[in-house]
């Protein structure tokens, strides 16, 4: 009996969704936004001298916005800050982040936006991708926008993609990861370190961040080395801590290696502080390391003399999401896809050589002085306060990211 | 005449389900059963549904199989390979089938001939597999359908709803067929139930691993070749969870796992279904990561242990 109800339920569901499932994929569209809530089809004079209709808590827009955010790893530092300014923009923002959680499969990744759809999303953020294009494809199938994956060839370096109305880019730091790895051996240099240990991450895994700043790194070495100065890679630590032990036995034998006075990770090298410190090696070897967040153990870590440089991402560039997918779900996805095309919002990075930089930036990055890219700032994005924004607004506003630059802009 | 406590032992698992899906439907407010959401889980549900059928054969029989998720990312990459190098979708199918037949047989030899309990077998294949992709793979993290040297047919969403159902149930009907009206079906109860009792008889427990080991390989082949249509790729992770899933769905559906005569093919069908609809359903809800695994967590836990009062506990020497 129950073999025949569960046949009966699968035949039920079978002929059911097949004999409604037509007619369900939206047809894409240059603008205006494919979400049902998009104040943009509004009457007009909602958004007039008064300015654009808000929320009953006085949030803009009017209407939730809810974005799917594709994530690696939930308990990553770097998504953990990001976490934090998205609540911090939430507090003057109508939007809602339903993040996944760890998604490293093509099936995991197109499930979630799947579920994103269901749930009544309007964009998702890629801020990890595996399917490639597929991710892209799948919310235009479902009608929401996409952003992100700035460095990716299979999207943002597709025409197809590019042209896609439902991607609106990503922000984009021009070659930065190749610069992070030469800016780091340059910090090392400027510590008179000779001998280099590298920690390499994905790259043998052809992973592309990882290569580029690899690649830097070389350069950076053969560089130096065509200038007359003493320096040479001496070992190479592959992989990352906690996955096969090859990482850790690496670990063990660059400390025990003759002579080695600095470290280039091209991830955080915060995990090498026990080790160096069970071989008695703290405060004797240098490091630096590419794609660090400003924490307070990284702050702590300048004070210690383990950091002698970092080059570090900006966790306000990765939220550069926020005014891109406001803009397009509000009906003016034409600010962000300038030609009808995506386009790249242009963001800068620090070099952190200090213990006082450090502090700085930390400060910036939810600490004291709140954040590089405040909620206000957002506001001159957004078309709906700012009639005469455009696409290069964006990329003018993300790359003033200098410790100057920030503090004008703050005062 | 069954006492109604019996009859609800019974059918626990589809009470489970429907209870699942009312609760959720309730709680998103209808989005769970909008077409839509229902055309996107049934792709979901595919996956594990096509393994853990197949599965019952493996598990009815009292073989642990660990492997199951290597085995599928194996056939994965293999068939997505050879879809790349001749552009032909049917070739693609044939060497997902070859990669999980052979995996398969090896396994249901292991299970025959070596002393060694099986599970501990497949967690070694498992871990051996994941390595052989990663050396087959060489620097490259994911591979894409999009080179093949031939353009692939890629599938609507309605397409790639009518191919899941027909693959769906035609292997589900095939299943059903040979677990409950073949000698095959019967056999495997039997041997899961009790190895003394099976070998005592005289019936040849090579042969029914085998035979089992080759229907589960159809459904993991089956399986590879719809992820593969549906996402045109694959990766050293590609299926990584799918050991733990088919066997949480095996479990929600109401079968143990040490096999026996109370495997049922339904329970594979019926556990994929009620995982995708709890997770679908939470991430629907918008909860945080951590309450989502919690949440997650105790439902698993209770319908674990009202399906557990269902097993038999005094068993006859093994």
């Amino acid at each position: 009996m129950k073999k025949f109800i569960a046949l009966l339920l699968a035949l039920v569901m079978a002929f059911g969704l097949v004999a409604c499932g037509g007619g369900s994929t939206p047809a894409p569209s240059n603008s205006p936004a494919p979400s049902s809530s998009q104040p943009g089809t509004e009457p007009s004079t909602q958004l007039g001298t008064d300015g654009p209709a808000l929320s009953a808590d006085g949030r803009y827009p009017a209407e939730t916005v809810k974005i799917g955010f594709v994530n690696y790893d939930p308990t990553a530092e770097q998504w953990l800050k990001l976490e934090e300014y998205f609540d911090y923009l939430s507090k003057y923002y109508n939007i809602e982040i339903m993040a996944s959680e760890a998604l490293n499969t093509a099936e995991g990744e197109l499930d979630f936006i799947d579920a994103c759809a269901a749930a009544g999303c309007d964009a998702v953020y890629g801020y990890y991708n595996v399917s490639n294009e597929q991710a892209l494809l799948k919310c235009a199938e479902k009608g929401m926008y996409y952003f992100g994956q700035g460095a990716n060839p299979a999207i943002s370096g597709n025409d197809e993609m590019m042209s896609n109305p439902y991607y609106l880019g990503s922000f984009y730091v021009g070659n930065a990861d190749y610069q992070y790895g030469y800016g780091c051996i340059e910090m090392l240099v400027e510590a008179g370190c000779h001998k280099i240990v590298g920690v390499s991450g994905g790259k043998n895994f052809g992973v592309q961040l990882f290569i580029d700043r690899w690649e830097g790194a070389m350069k950076a070495i053969d560089d130096y080395k065509a200038k007359g100065y003493d320096i040479e890679l001496v070992y190479e630590v592959p992989g990352f801590p906690g996955t096969d032990g090859s990482f850790e036995s690496g670990q063990t034998t660059a400390l025990s290696m003759e002579g080695v006075d600095g470290i280039f990770s091209t991830l955080t090298a915060l995990m090498w502080i026990q080790p160096m410190q069970e071989a008695g090696k703290f405060g004797q070897i240098k490091v630096a390391a590419a794609g660090e967040t400003m924490s307070d153990a990284a702050i702590g870590m300048f004070g210690a003399g383990f950091y002698v440089g970092t080059a570090t991402e900006i966790i306000d560039c990765f939220g550069s999401a926020i005014p891109v997918i406001l803009n397009a779900v509000t009906g003016h996805a034409d600010v962000v896809r300038p030609n009808g095309k995506a386009a790249m919002v242009n963001c800068g990075w620090w070099k952190v050589t200090n213990v006082e930089q450090a502090g700085f930036y930390s400060s910036i990055q939810g600490g004291d002085n709140g954040w590089a890219i405040t909620a206000e700032d957002i506001r001159s994005l957004l078309a709906d306060f700012n009639p005469d924004v455009t696409q290069e607004d964006f990329s003018a506003l993300y790359s003033a990211t200098t410790m100057d630059e920030i503090l004008a802009r703050h005062h | 005449m069954k006492k109604l406590k019996d009859i609800l032992k019974d059918y626990f698992p589809i009470l489970g389900l429907v209870l699942v899906a009312v609760i959720f439907a309730i709680l998103t407010k209808g989005k769970l059963i909008k077409l839509s959401t229902l055309q996107s889980m049934l792709s979901t549900v595919m996956l594990t549904a096509l393994v853990s059928i197949g599965s019952v054969f493996v598990f009815g029989s009292g073989c642990f199989d660990m492997s199951m998720g290597g085995t599928l990312c194996m056939s994965t990459v293999v068939g997505c390979y050879a879809g790349i190098a001749t552009g032909n979708v049917v070739v693609m199918l044939l060497a997902c089938l070859a990669v999980s037949l052979l995996l398969n047989i090896l396994k249901a030899l292991f299970a025959s001939y070596v002393e060694v309990p099986l599970f501990i077998v497949t967690i070694v294949l498992g871990s051996i597999l994941s390595a052989l992709v990663l050396v087959i793979m060489g620097k490259e993290t994911t591979i894409y359908l999009s080179n093949a040297v031939r353009k692939l047919p890629e599938l609507t969403p309605n397409g790639l709803t009518i191919l899941n159902l027909v693959v769906l149930v035609l292997y589900f009907g095939l299943c059903v067929v040979l677990f409950n009206y073949t000698r095959l079906g019967r056999e495997v109860k039997l041997l899961g139930g009790n190895p003394v009792t099976f070998r005592q008889t005289g019936l040849n427990p090579v042969r029914v691993k085998l035979l089992a080991f080759i229907v589960a390989a159809v459904g993991v082949a089956l399986a590879a070749f719809v992820l593969l249509m549906r996402t045109r790729t694959a990766g050293a992770s590609t299926g990584g969870s799918m050991g733990t899933d088919v066997m949480v769905a095996l479990v929600l559906g109401g079968m143990p796992l040490t096999g026996g005569p109370r495997s049922r093919i339904s329970a594979g069908l019926i556990g994929a279904a009620t995982i995708t609809i709890l997770n679908t359903g939470l991430t629907i809800l918008g909860l945080s990561t951590a309450v989502i695994q919690i949440f997650r967590a105790i439902v698993f836990l209770g319908v674990v242990y009202v399906a557990s009062m269902t097993y038999r506990t005094k068993l006859l020497p093994r």
